[in-house]
């Protein structure tokens, strides 16, 4: 596991149209064609959480935005600015516990596929060892 | 029932009918702090927020809190937004068997379908 970030806290945003209140990815490991490696501090503070705990909408989006950093990265790199993306389909996203706060997600993306715009990732979610979530999504990234 | 993010939309309307079925006449409030960040000067309604808010929804049907622990498959399949779907329909049909509830629902205005979902939830034990 790459526990070194490349980008944290605000330096997150060069990659993700996302802004407060609802910024659910605040570290950014590492990426390359066939995925990257992202991660969320969950903070009472955030919009997600109900109780001590980050709600479902809160782990698809911190998922959603993750594949929106590894869209975005690759623009980075090369000086410009991030796209706007969206979800087109969320699958078989199962969760097995909801985060508490405190917490710090890991998430890992790997592309199964893209065409014509759309990409295809499978996502993992755990917090140290712990499994948290998996799913599938359709990303769409708008082209200017 | 509570709602987690308290200015995102307000229900005007539910019309139950038989057999866990229910339809939710329902504004969505442009002003939401959520469009402060999504997106900046481009007010665009999280997919994930509408799923929420199709969850709150099942929970009225259900009288219970749920926990989304399966979304098996949402497909959202035209950009909401609340400037240009001010109001919208959720329609939720829950079926209880045993401990878990299973959810079809889709979101759209009369015969528009903006997102469809099939999820499976259990009741939330805090």
């Amino acid at each position: 596991m790459n526990r070194i970030p490349l980008l944290e806290g605000e330096e997150v945003y060069k990659l993700i149209p996302q802004r407060n209140p609802i910024v659910m990815v605040d570290t950014f490991f590492c990426a390359d064609e066939g995925g990257a490696e992202t991660g969320l501090h969950v903070q009472s503070g955030n919009i997600f959480c109900q109780g001590d705990v980050l709600s479902e909408p809160g782990l698809i989006e911190h998922v959603a935005q993750s594949a929106a950093a590894f869209a975005g990265y690759l623009p980075y790199t090369k000086g410009e600015t991030p796209k706007l993306g969206f979800i087109g389909e969320v699958k078989k996203f199962k969760i097995t516990r909801l985060p508490k706060i405190g917490e710090f997600l890991h998430t890992r993306l790997k592309v199964l596929g893209e065409a014509a715009g759309v990409t295809l990732i499978a996502a993992e979610t755990i917090s140290e060892y712990e499994l948290l979530a998996t799913c599938q999504m359709k990303i769409f990234i708008k082209e200017d | 029932m509570i709602m987690l993010i308290k200015d995102y939309y307000i229900i005007n309307d539910v019309s139950k009918g038989d057999n866990g079925t229910a339809r939710f006449d329902i504004s969505l409030c442009a002003d939401s702090t959520i469009y402060q960040g999504h997106f900046p000067g481009q007010p665009v309604s999280p997919g994930v927020c509408n799923i929420q808010m199709i969850k709150e929804c099942a929970e009225q049907v259900a009288g219970k809190q749920l926990l989304l622990n399966n979304l098996q498959q949402c497909r959202l399949t035209t950009l909401v937004t609340p400037l240009k779907h001010p109001q919208v329909e959720v329609i939720v049909c829950l079926e209880e068997k045993g401990d878990t509830y299973k959810l079809r629902a889709t979101l759209g205005k009369e015969e528009e379908v903006y997102l469809d979902m099939k999820a499976e939830l259990i009741v939330q034990t805090l």
